[in-house]
């Protein structure tokens, strides 16, 4: 036998559940937007026409081993200890990348800088524009795909566009979970031995999280 | 159901549209130049944070730069490691970090043409460095990181504008350079400072 408000039940469980899908798209839809924008239209929308690059980038955290994808307390606590381990092979990146000079907040601002100029609309001057691109990297490394032994350089990048005011206009943030490209990749020992390599291998990996951040206009 | 809707959205519309206006956006009938009083300590505290307690902090809490370093220097100080390379250097250099950030801020003020005063005006700038901290950010190679507190005062002492800022040294140094030549401290002081001085004047704070 149904209860008499059987009915009123179940039009209230639909409901709830057609909430829960609406929802879901709308959470979709927000993770989404933005994914192909270029700060172009922004721009625009609020007035700035000229711009310039932030020559100061933080950096959030120091080097890493492995990245940190937030997946949770169980992966947070496997990429501690994985990082830890890895600890000799970052103090050896780390010389390498100092003596040979290898300096990433000026191949990430060289890169931003570059990609900017796909855009006609947004001049690039000096320290008086309308607006600023400041640039943060959320975090930097190495990291190792599956059980490979070689071992890729990787940056988790942020770019934000603000006007005179500092007003916020346009930010997005690059994908933590992206493949490094087939070329890139070699053990602690290899780049060591061919510090060219290295920063070949830095700049691959920042121009094609770059192109990604700064797509080209269609 | 509808309220947690709502709540998602409006934390994801609002997520990044802080704005902080730089000292030089300051609009009003009195734009005189600023007093500017040092409210700082006469000893500014020093203190290092490792990579890897650094890192551990990150991915637990994901915090940022600021919870990173602050939460960090706490995590070390059980350890002591960095600490004392540190306290020597404040030692070795006589504790330069307040004259130097004085000088720049002033220099910064005048460049801009904002101007700044010793005597009694109607806009007060009060300026506190809060700490210095020496942020290992490779293995081995160290950041200094300077952070400030800044409110305009008016003659009514009400506050018109306030901002809590951080500064970067422009180079990573070996720890061991700095055991060498403690000056370099003074130059990633001054490299710190200038980078504090101008997201105050100018802008863009970075956050």
């Amino acid at each position: 036998m149904q209860p008499d408000n059987w009915s009123t039940v179940q039009s209230g469980n639909n409901r709830f559940k057609n909430m829960k899908t609406l929802l879901s798209l709308s959470i979709a839809v927000l993770l989404l937007a933005g994914c192909k924008t270029t700060p172009v239209k922004f721009a625009q929308k609020a007035g700035i026409k000229t711009v310039h690059v932030e020559p100061k980038v933080d950096a959030d955290q120091p080097m890493r081993y492995g990245v940190d994808l937030h997946a949770g307390l169980f992966f947070a606590l496997g990429n501690l200890i994985v990082n830890k381990q890895n600890q000799g092979g970052l103090a050896r990146m780390s010389g390498v990348m100092q003596s040979n000079n290898i300096v990433l907040p000026q191949m990430i601002c060289a890169h931003v800088a570059e990609h900017l100029k796909q855009y006609p609309e947004l001049q690039m001057t000096d320290e008086n524009s309308d607006g600023v691109f400041v640039i943060k990297i959320l975090q930097y490394g190495f990291d190792a795909p599956g059980q490979s032994p070689k071992k890729a350089p990787f940056a988790v990048l942020q770019i934000q566009l603000l006007d005179r005011n500092g007003k916020n206009i346009w930010m997005k943030q690059s994908d933590p979970d992206q493949l490094a490209p087939k070329t890139v990749g070699a053990t602690w020992d290899e780049y060591e031995k061919d510090p060219k390599k290295l920063e070949a291998d830095w700049d691959a990996r920042i121009d094609q999280t770059v192109s990604l951040l700064l797509p080209a206009a269609k | 159901m509808r309220v947690w809707a709502l709540v998602i959205l409006f934390g994801c519309i609002c997520s990044g549209c802080v704005s902080q206006m730089p000292l030089r956006s300051l609009s009003g009938p009195n734009r005189g130049a600023f007093q500017i009083l040092d409210k700082s300590k006469s000893r500014i505290p020093v203190s290092a944070v490792s990579a890897v307690s650094q890192t551990a902090l990150h991915t637990v809490n994901g915090d940022g730069l600021i919870g990173a370093t602050v939460g960090g220097t706490i995590a070390l100080s059980a350890q002591n490691d960095g600490k004392g390379v540190a306290k020597h250097l404040q030692q070795e250099t006589n504790g330069p970090e307040n004259r130097i950030f004085g000088e720049v801020i002033k220099e910064q003020l005048q460049k801009s043409g904002l101007g700044w005063t010793d005597q009694k005006n109607t806009r007060t700038l009060e300026l506190e460095l809060k700490s210095v901290i020496l942020r290992e950010m490779q293995r081995g190679y160290w950041q200094i990181i300077i952070f400030v507190k800044a409110d305009v005062i008016n003659s009514q002492r009400e506050t018109m504008w306030s901002a809590s800022i951080y500064g970067t040294s422009d180079t990573l140094r070996h720890v061991d350079d700095y055991t060498r030549q403690p000056e370099s401290y003074t130059e990633d002081i001054h490299s710190a400072a200038e980078d504090a001085a101008r997201q105050l004047v100018n802008g863009p704070i970075r956050k």
